[in-house]
């Protein structure tokens, strides 16, 4: 529970300007040091969920169409022991995941459907020893560990015309904060002294996310859908060399 | 055969997200339109409920249900199959049912609820419910109440309603006045006979004079008309004169009052018998009573077809003691009086005065009170061959059980088959008990004394006036709740031809003005069919208002109309209804 966002965030620049000040120890400032940006398709996934209505009404969320978006990332990064690279990453993807309102969670009351956006930035620290090097070519796994911030809406569109049409429910915007984890492989291929190309496939596991539980247009939602957000891109980048 | 085994899986998925995607949508609870569907209006004492049904259509759910957004004029009411509290697990329907039933606050509006019902769904079953409510309907041809209000200066006062929407308006206030008009403008007399309105009273004229005031429609109310004022007196009027009662009967209308030449008050009488067209004086000093001295007036005046009686008092010259007085003409004929000094009860000593008068089915009333000694006496006197013969009927030797002192009969009314008369009395404890009296072919008794006091009575009841139309009667006046202090309007009512009393008009109900003060009274009454009107005053405070109650419905409920919800123009402070009228 002490673990919190603050104290990773502290932790994380504490190990950055550690790192950077054994660095100026041992060499000069910027040897080993990279910067890079990155981008690529990303696709959302996620699990059915339930919408909570009341103690007489749950309602099941069946996911039948998730979103495929561009996801985005920017960091810098120090080389150790002339092959463990630590980067410290920012992320940005998005997507939505889009389904069917069952009432009762009978299948003849699909009266709804339903769409929950999700927007996530995320600090990584991520970790990439290079495995070996081959013309040029060094493939690495990834493992990353950081902090995920999610903002997350959820609204349903009236599917049956019988229905009154204000009983589809809206649910504002919540940031939610989690603990996330990168998982992943990518190749590096160096295309001169000071740049390189990247190609990386990433799995981040986000974690479950909510839109606000704040009633509207006075519809009654005893707890808002809770969904476990999971996200897979392929990254292609650049990375420069500052040292 | 792998690639069937996926064709057959690939099938089985693509019908099942095609079963999720198009499957027939229900709705899981419905309510139905209301049967009998809303009516756009809703009239006070609606009966018949709306009834909608819930359908569950979620099997083996039963739902918690409440009801929500309807007051006032629209309650939940237990119907068959009522859902009660519980949507049973469905399938299943049940009902729920409405009364709209508006109130007499609601009148003459327009009332919107939303009635939702909440079944923890995630939205509630509403409908919106929208009616207007007509204004009551006044079911009577005319009716006026008639008085004063302000102080500096004083103004006549005479509100109507006609038949139609129970709107009552002033038609004579401070801007319809008589040429001349200066001051103390009242109304002291009403009446009214099929079209023919008729008010007497007086003002103080810019010359220093106060003349008898009459005004008048013929037409139920379109136009009223100044038909007796400065420009129409006795030939020998002195400087003060008015009418304190008027009363109309098909095209006859008399007036009655007093005047005064420049020493002596006479009694007055004016009259028309041509619809109201020409007034004339046919009492005036010309034709005074025996004994004479100088001192007369008339207070009530009643007609049938064939004869008009007017009652009230003189001071004679022997002894100058003040007898009851009684004129009658028969036929159109020549006025005379039948009582005077010569005919007061065998025991009279002093103060006699008729304060009523009234006709039915050929009996000939007029009530008041008269002294012996020290001791006052109701005093009732009654003909019953068409105004040919006079006796008394109520005097000391017909009262109350417990009659004390103080006797004396304010009010008097006959219909076809019986007659009432009411007023008060002190009993043996000392306290003031309202009392009516009764008879039927001549022969009085007494119905309501004691015995019946008013809710929460304390002292100083008293009955100011009656009204009886067919077997309806009322009797009007106030009372107190305590030693006198707080006064409260009271009504009487009888629906069985004046034998069994009720008191629908008190402190009780119906509910006061919200700004009663201290004090009320009911100075008049007047009925006509299911309608009765009773009006006075109260006070709020320092100011006085002009006070009506009514019912429509044969007395099953009474409300107050005129109070300082309606008041005339540029009304500030005392004002009263003194007396009413109704065709």
């Amino acid at each position: 529970m002490f673990f919190t966002k603050k104290n990773f965030v502290f932790l994380m620049l504490n190990c950055l300007v550690g790192s950077i000040f054994n660095s100026v120890l041992a060499s000069t400032l910027f040897d080993n040091t990279e910067f890079s940006i990155a981008a690529g398709p990303s696709r959302i996934q996620t699990n059915n969920s339930q919408l909570f209505i009341s103690p007489y009404e749950t309602d099941s969320l069946l996911v039948n169409h998730l979103t495929n978006s561009i996801s985005e990332k920017i960091g810098v990064g120090k080389k150790f022991l002339n092959r463990f690279l630590i980067e410290l990453n920012l992320y940005r993807d998005s997507g939505s995941i889009n389904g069917n309102v069952l009432q009762f969670q009978l299948p003849q009351f699909n009266n709804y459907t339903f769409q929950q956006t999700v927007h996530t930035t995320r600090f990584m620290a991520d970790l990439k020893p290079d495995l070996f090097l081959w013309k040029n070519i060094s493939p690495y796994p990834i493992l990353g560990l950081g902090m995920a911030w999610s903002d997350v809406n959820y609204n349903e569109t009236l599917t049956n015309n019988d229905m009154d049409a204000a009983s589809a429910i809206s649910l504002s915007s919540k940031r939610n904060s989690n603990f996330a984890y990168d998982l992943g492989f990518g190749l590096r291929v160096g295309l001169t002294q000071k740049m390189s190309a990247s190609l990386e496939y990433i799995y981040t596991h986000i974690g479950n996310v909510s839109a606000a539980n704040s009633l509207q247009n006075g519809l009654r939602v005893m707890s808002s859908p809770i969904f476990t957000i999971r996200n897979q891109s392929i990254l292609c980048g650049i990375i420069f060399k500052l040292g | 055969m792998k690639w069937i085994f996926y064709c057959y899986k690939f099938l089985f998925l693509f019908l099942f997200i095609f079963f999720v995607n198009s499957a027939m949508a229900g709705i899981p609870v419905t309510i139905s339109a209301p049967q009998p569907a809303l009516a756009s209006r809703y009239d006070m004492g609606n009966l018949v409920p709306n009834i909608f049904t819930v359908t569950n259509n979620v099997p083996q759910h039963s739902f918690p249900l409440t009801v929500s957004g309807i007051t006032g004029a629209i309650n939940r009411i237990a119907v068959n199959n009522d859902c009660g509290s519980v949507i049973p697990s469905g399938p299943s329907t049940c009902q729920i049912g409405i009364l709209i039933s508006p109130q007499r606050t609601d009148e003459d509006s327009t009332i919107s609820q939303h009635l939702a019902i909440d079944y923890q769904g995630r939205s509630l079953l509403s409908t919106t419910i929208s009616f207007t409510v007509p204004p009551l309907i006044f079911p009577a041809q005319i009716a006026i109440a008639v008085g004063n209000y302000n102080s500096a200066p004083q103004y006549p006062l005479l509100a109507q309603v006609v038949q139609g929407p129970l709107r009552w308006r002033y038609v004579v206030d401070n801007t319809f006045l008589p040429t001349g008009y200066s001051d103390n403008g009242v109304f002291l007399g009403a009446s009214c006979s099929e079209n023919i309105c008729t008010s007497g009273g007086s003002y103080l004229h810019s010359n220093g004079n106060t003349y008898p005031l009459l005004v008048q429609t013929t037409d139920n109310g379109n136009n009223w008309l100044f038909k007796m004022d400065s420009t129409i007196t006795p030939t020998d009027f002195g400087n003060q004169g008015g009418f304190n009662a008027t009363t109309c009967n098909h095209s006859k209308c008399v007036a009655g009052g007093e005047y005064s030449t420049s020493s002596l008050q006479y009694p007055l009488l004016a009259q028309t018998t041509d619809d109201g067209a020409n007034w004339s004086y046919v009492i005036d000093s010309s034709l005074t009573p025996i004994l004479y001295r100088n001192y007369g007036q008339f207070q009530s005046v009643s007609c049938s077809d064939s004869v008009c009686i007017a009652g009230g008092a003189y001071q004679i010259t022997n002894n100058k003691k003040i007898v009851g007085l009684l004129a009658e003409s028969i036929n159109n004929g020549a006025w005379t009086y039948v009582i005077d000094s010569h005919n007061q009860p065998i025991d009279y000593t002093s103060r006699g005065d008729f304060y009523s008068t009234s006709y039915g089915g050929g009996v000939y009333v007029a009530a008041g009170s008269y002294r012996v000694v020290l001791k006052g006496y109701p005093m009732l006197a009654q003909s019953t061959d068409a105004g040919a013969t006079w006796s008394y009927a109520i005097s000391s030797t017909n009262l109350p059980s417990d009659f004390s002192n103080n006797g004396q009969l304010n009010g008097a009314s006959c219909t076809n088959d019986f007659c009432i008369a009411v007023g008060c009395y002190t009993n043996t404890n000392q306290k003031i008990y309202p009392m009516i009296a009764r008879s039927q072919h001549g022969a009085w008794t007494y119905v309501l004394d004691s015995s019946l006091s008013p809710p929460n009575y304390q002292s100083n009841a008293h009955f100011n006036a009656s009204s009886c139309s067919n077997n309806f009667c009322i009797a009007a006046g106030n009372y107190s709740t305590d030693s006198g202090a707080h006064t409260f309007p009271l009504i009487a009512q009888s629906v069985d031809g004046g034998i069994t009393w009720s008191y629908p008009v008190s402190n009780i109900s119906p509910i006061l003005p919200a700004d009663y003060g201290a004090t009320a009274d009911l100075n008049s009454a007047n009925c006509t069919g299911i309608t009765c009107i009773a009006s006075g005053y109260y006070t709020s405070g320092a100011v006085r208002l002009p006070l009506l109650v009514m019912t429509i419905d044969g007395g099953q409920s009474w409300f107050y109309r005129i109070y300082s919800n309606n008041l005339p123009r540029n009304f500030q402070e005392l004002g009263l209804f003194r007396v009413s009228g109704m065709s």
